[in-house]
């Protein structure tokens, strides 16, 4: 192992550390006063090593950035530890969150059109959770607000940024040959 | 008694899907006649177990029919040259949003099972960190007595004063009321009892404690003209209050 490269990481790691949010890998080489290829480096470097069964720390792809958070497969023990009630987001809120992300910046009026129904509790819902924020006003007759998500949202669902949404038209609307689920 | 097990739908636009795949339907040629037939059975089923029927599946109902009966007329060859552009197929509006929804389903799907993964890793909030690190290398702690005595000595012939915060309830100020109204003759005019009083919190407890009385039909009140004089009397009636 390059030695220099050793001595940097230790760099990356504490930076990540006090950080907590999200830290662009741009943000890691403007700080170390490296190039941008040589953060990427180290932290996959770091990755590597958090990856290892003997750390409860893993390094997390996420909201166009890098993160330290706790280990998935740990999380049973986590949330002993803080009591973390077990919320489900029910499946309406599931609806009206993928209306938002996919669509986004989607108003109410917007999201009622689509799901058929009224949405304001929902939406109430998911802005406590804060996986939506308003993000400005639709220009048309009375000004609605607009939603969109947040990074938060991004965590969550554990994707590293809006891109990693694939298309909705991507899903096939035909109607599936095995029986419906739904019976 | 039996049990009987109505799926709940997240909305009519749910239900329908529901119904078509069910049937194994053609999404992009919905038999109109059929669906809105079973749609409307559903309908039925949920009233004959008096479930309140949220106004939205109503407008479904109305637009499945509409559909339907636009279906039925027959398009003469006038027409036809005429309003092209109308003459359209009328489910296709219906037939865009059920797509537009499934797909949505679909995504809903999706998120939740990225959401199993994510949500279960817990990341820190950013340290709090010192907003500058204060360097104290020139004082000693001789330094830091001076100081201390220096200020109590500036502080020295002045006592401070304390001021209590005056505690006015609204069970207070009905005692306060009745006892008015029982030494002056039983009726007293309301601008006694709420503007007698100091401050505004107090004028706001005297008031509260006004129509609480009033409430509990200790007193009554009565103005006999327009922008006369309010007077507050004591109900001869009134059972002894309770407080």
């Amino acid at each position: 192992m390059n030695l220099f490269y050793d001595y940097m990481k230790a760099h990356v790691e504490a930076m990540l550390f006090a950080h907590g949010t999200p830290l662009s890998a741009k943000r890691i080489a403007a700080v170390l006063d490296i190039s941008a290829e040589h953060a990427d480096r180290l932290l996959c470097l770091l990755e590597e090593e958090y990856a290892k069964p003997g750390r409860g720390l893993m390094l997390r792809r996420v909201a166009d950035g890098f993160q330290l958070c706790t280990k998935p497969e740990l999380g049973g023990v986590v949330e002993k530890l803080t009591e973390i009630p077990e919320q489900k987001l029910s499946q309406a809120a599931l609806e009206t969150m993928a209306v938002i992300a996919f669509r986004q910046p989607a108003t109410k009026q917007e999201i009622e059109a689509i799901r058929g129904v009224k949405v304001d509790g929902v939406v109430n819902t998911l802005l406590e959770c804060g996986f939506i924020r308003e993000v400005g006003r639709k220009e048309a007759v009375g000004r609605p607000i607009l939603y969109g998500t947040t990074d938060e949202f991004l965590i969550h669902f554990g994707l590293r940024s809006l891109e990693d949404l694939p298309k909705l038209e991507a899903w096939p609307v035909e109607l599936q040959q095995e029986p419906s689920s739904l019976e | 008694m039996y049990e009987v097990k109505l799926q709940a739908f997240e909305g009519p636009l749910d239900l329908l899907l529901h119904l078509i795949e069910r049937d194994k339907l053609d999404i992009y040629d919905i038999p109109v006649a059929q669906v809105t037939a079973q749609y409307l059975a559903y309908l039925r089923q949920m009233q004959e177990f008096n479930l309140e029927i949220a106004s939205e599946f109503l407008v479904m109902a109305a637009t499945l029919l509409q559909i339907k009966s636009r279906m039925l007329l027959p398009k003469t060859a006038q027409q036809n040259q005429e309003q092209e552009g109308e003459l359209e197929d009328p489910r296709v509006v219906l037939m865009e949003r059920l797509v537009t929804y499934r797909r949505i389903k679909m995504a809903a799907a999706w998120l939740a099972e990225k959401a199993k993964d994510g949500g279960r890793s817990v990341a820190r909030p950013p340290l709090a960190m010192p907003c500058r690190r204060v360097v104290l290398t020139h004082y000693t702690l001789e330094d830091l007595l001076e100081a201390l005595a220096a200020l109590f000595a500036s502080y020295a012939g002045a006592p401070p004063v304390f001021v209590a915060r005056e505690e006015i309830n609204i069970q207070d100020k009905m005692a306060d009321i009745l006892t008015l109204l029982r030494r002056e003759q039983r009726e007293i005019l309301f601008s006694d009892t709420v503007f007698r009083a100091g401050n505004r919190r107090e004028q706001v407890a005297a008031f509260l404690g006004l129509l609480e009385l009033l409430r509990l039909k200790q007193i009554s009140i009565r103005q006999p003209e327009r922008f006369g004089p309010i007077y507050v009397a004591l109900k001869e009636d009134g059972d002894e209050p309770v407080l």
